[in-house]
């Protein structure tokens, strides 16, 4: 669980959304494929590690998962300042989960500005019985505003590592576009060391990544 | 109200705890009042010792407990003897009329605070609730008064009523509050059930269904009878972990009572009406401010790995109930807060601090890395000594000087250290910014220059 040492370049990956659609659900399903019916709600933000191969190349994920009620909305920036990807996460079961993405989907677009990949994520698909957005809705939407869209369920351990593959990919496409136009500008505004070691290991990287501010 | 007595007395020491269990509570409890309890133990006292001899201390703390538990010493048995007689003690305020113990405020917060706090749950379902309604507004100095006040005002008539209540009065949980439809209504009925149902590793160990689902059930129409006295009271998740514990320890009526109290005039009503960045974030502050105070290396870690406050959190939010895994840490911690300053959560965490000092120079200096250790706390925490060096620190650095002396000293260190430090700009700024006012000033010296050149070559010319 500690944040490895290894030249893997890490992209930090911010989990958002309404309180209860599944946040903290999926990410234990993720790091350590367990389900837990006595979670707790989260009130402060966790954070894990994990590696994963994808075309090849090995990197590391640093997964913030935070609050998701209303009253710790505001400090959403502390958490995904300087990440490479957002899941936008809702609850098919629930309405106003889904509304509420909308939100963090315009500030992290007005905050970020396109540095960002953005995945919407529909959990709790072992509910279809009871669903109240549609898949195409829901589709729709994540394309009108440039995002992917994924859906999974933690309960049932169904397409969860599919959506961190998927986020990854993206923010690894991403990254080496950003690097192509910016190669040899330095960059030194993350917030976190470890990110800025980053862009010095990405330097040599065959397909490097940056963050472009 | 039946589950929770049933559960309150499963857990009362006084019925389950036989003589062996008590000595070892006692003796687990020993090393933190030797080291705390008196006031002038120069490992707590002195930042530059403490730096030095960290690893020494652990080992003899570690030490201490274990000889303690294997082999009880005659000072052990005086221990264990000053132990039953605080239970005696305590066990006589069990009779007193409600009156009677409002007159001896002192004692019950003294008791509280002392080692092990009230003990039973059935001892703290008597006094917690005169602990709570000796809070008054007025016991809170500084910052605290202003917001308390300020916010207090343009609430419902209700609301009005009861901020003026006496002391001692008996609230009238017979009056006509709000239906249960009512409440229902409320914006935040779904948010507080939902987290309410989330709550099961919350229950202490030997809940039945039965009691869980029963308290479950109360606890959410109580929570947003809470809140819905005061129009702008906001949830927060973790609010609900507080009225929990008074539900688990009191009952449902009486827990009522309480989280009203502690919503209308303690620390709670500034997390319930103002943002958290402005409570709890902003109180969260001063945690590095007596870390600065008493152990500098440590803090200055910290500061490095740039590790914000955001780890700590929950710990001021829900009373340190949501973070600790046992319930009898959980409830001891709420007998020291409930007879303490409104602060008090914030000295536990810098003690919290000060206590996991070894771990925390054993991570990386890294945020990530540090936030992960220090937002789960291990569950052998000894919140015995952790509570003792909160106190400790509390009596060293009171909050009056903590907000004031303490704060301007540190932000003053913080400034010279960034002085000292001060990094070139960040590269994007250089170009973005530095780069073309030095291009616009060199190009308007270059033509000045010219200009002042040509004219007097002119008139060396002429």
């Amino acid at each position: 669980m500690e944040a490895g040492t290894s030249d893997s370049p890490v992209f930090k990956v911010v989990l958002l959304g309404e309180g209860a659609v599944g946040k903290s659900s999926i990410l234990l399903r993720y790091i350590e494929n367990k389900f837990n019916n006595k979670h707790l709600s989260t009130t402060q933000a966790s954070f894990a590690t994990r590696k994963l191969t994808v075309n090849g190349k090995t990197v590391e994920l640093n997964i913030w998962d935070t609050a998701g009620q209303e009253k710790y909305h505001s400090l959403g920036p502390i958490y995904y300042r300087g990440s490479q990807g957002a899941m936008l996460i809702y609850d098919i079961t629930d309405t106003r989960s889904f509304e509420r993405i909308k939100n963090w989907v315009r500030e992290l677009q007005e905050v970020l500005k396109g540095t960002a990949t953005l995945l919407v994520v529909g959990n709790k698909v072992d509910l279809d019985a009871t669903r109240q957005i549609q898949r195409e809705t829901a589709e729709e939407y994540a394309k009108s505003v440039g995002a992917l869209y994924a859906e999974c369920s933690a309960k049932e351990n169904i397409d969860i590592d599919a959506l961190f593959e998927t986020i990854t990919k993206a923010m690894m496409a991403k990254a080496s576009e950003v690097s192509t136009l910016n190669r040899g500008a330095s960059l030194r505004r993350s917030t976190s060391r470890r990110t800025i070691q980053v862009s010095d290991d990405t330097d040599t990287e065959a397909a490097p990544k940056k963050k472009c501010c | 109200m039946s589950a929770a007595a049933s559960i309150r007395k499963r857990n009362s020491p006084l019925v389950s705890y036989d003589d062996d269990t008590l000595a070892m509570l006692n003796s687990v409890e020993f090393p933190s009042s030797s080291s705390s309890s008196t006031s002038t133990t120069p490992r707590r006292r002195n930042p530059q010792k403490s730096r030095n001899s960290v690893d020494s201390n652990a080992t003899a703390t570690e030490s201490t407990i274990d000889s303690h538990v294997h082999t009880p010493t005659p000072v052990h048995r005086a221990k264990k003897k000053i132990f039953a007689a605080k239970i005696a003690r305590l066990n006589e305020f069990l009779d007193m009329e409600e009156s009677e113990l409002c007159l001896r405020t002192a004692d019950l917060r003294s008791f509280a605070r002392s080692e092990g706090g009230l003990i039973t749950d059935q001892i703290r379902a008597k006094i917690w609730p005169a602990l709570a309604n000796a809070t008054a507004a007025g016991d809170m100095d500084g910052l605290e008064v202003e917001s308390i006040t300020e916010s207090s005002c343009s609430d419902s008539d209700f609301e009005t009523a009861r901020s003026t209540m006496s002391s001692s009065e008996d609230c009238d949980t017979e009056d006509t509050g709000p239906t249960i439809d009512e409440l229902k209504r409320h914006p935040e009925w779904n948010q507080v059930e939902m987290d309410v149902h989330r709550t099961l590793a919350r229950f202490p160990p030997g809940t039945s269904e039965d009691e869980r689902v029963s308290l479950q059930t109360d606890l959410i129409p109580l929570i947003v009878r809470v809140l819905s006295e005061n129009c702008k009271f906001r949830y927060y998740q973790g609010f609900h972990d507080i009225c929990l514990t008074l539900i688990l320890v009191l009952g449902t009526e009486s827990a009522f009572r309480v989280a009203r109290i502690l919503s209308h005039r303690t620390v709670f009503k500034r997390y319930l009406t103002k943002s958290l960045e402005e409570s709890a974030m902003a109180d969260l502050q001063y945690m590095f401010v007596l870390l600065f105070k008493h152990n500098k290396k440590l803090e200055l870690y910290l500061r490095e790995a740039e590790l914000g406050t955001l780890f700590a959190l929950s710990w001021p939010l829900t009373w340190f109930s949501h973070v600790l895994d046992d319930y009898q840490q959980v409830v001891m911690c709420f007998d020291v807060f409930l007879a303490s300053d409104p602060l008090m959560p914030i000295y536990v965490a810098a003690a919290m601090l000060q206590e996991r000092e070894v771990e925390i120079f054993n991570t990386e200096q890294d945020m990530p890395a540090l936030h992960h250790l220090l937002s789960n706390v291990p569950a052998d925490i000894n919140m015995t000594t952790v509570l003792a060096v909160a106190l400790d620190l509390f009596q060293q650095y009171p909050p009056s000087q903590l907000r004031h002396t303490y704060q301007r000293e540190y932000d003053a260190e913080c400034e010279a250290s960034r002085y000292r430090h001060a990094p070139l700009p960040p590269a994007n700024t250089m170009t973005r910014y530095s780069i073309n006012k030095w291009i616009t000033v060199g190009a308007v010296s270059a033509a000045a220059f010219y200009l002042i050149w040509s004219s007097q070559y002119l008139e060396a010319m002429r």
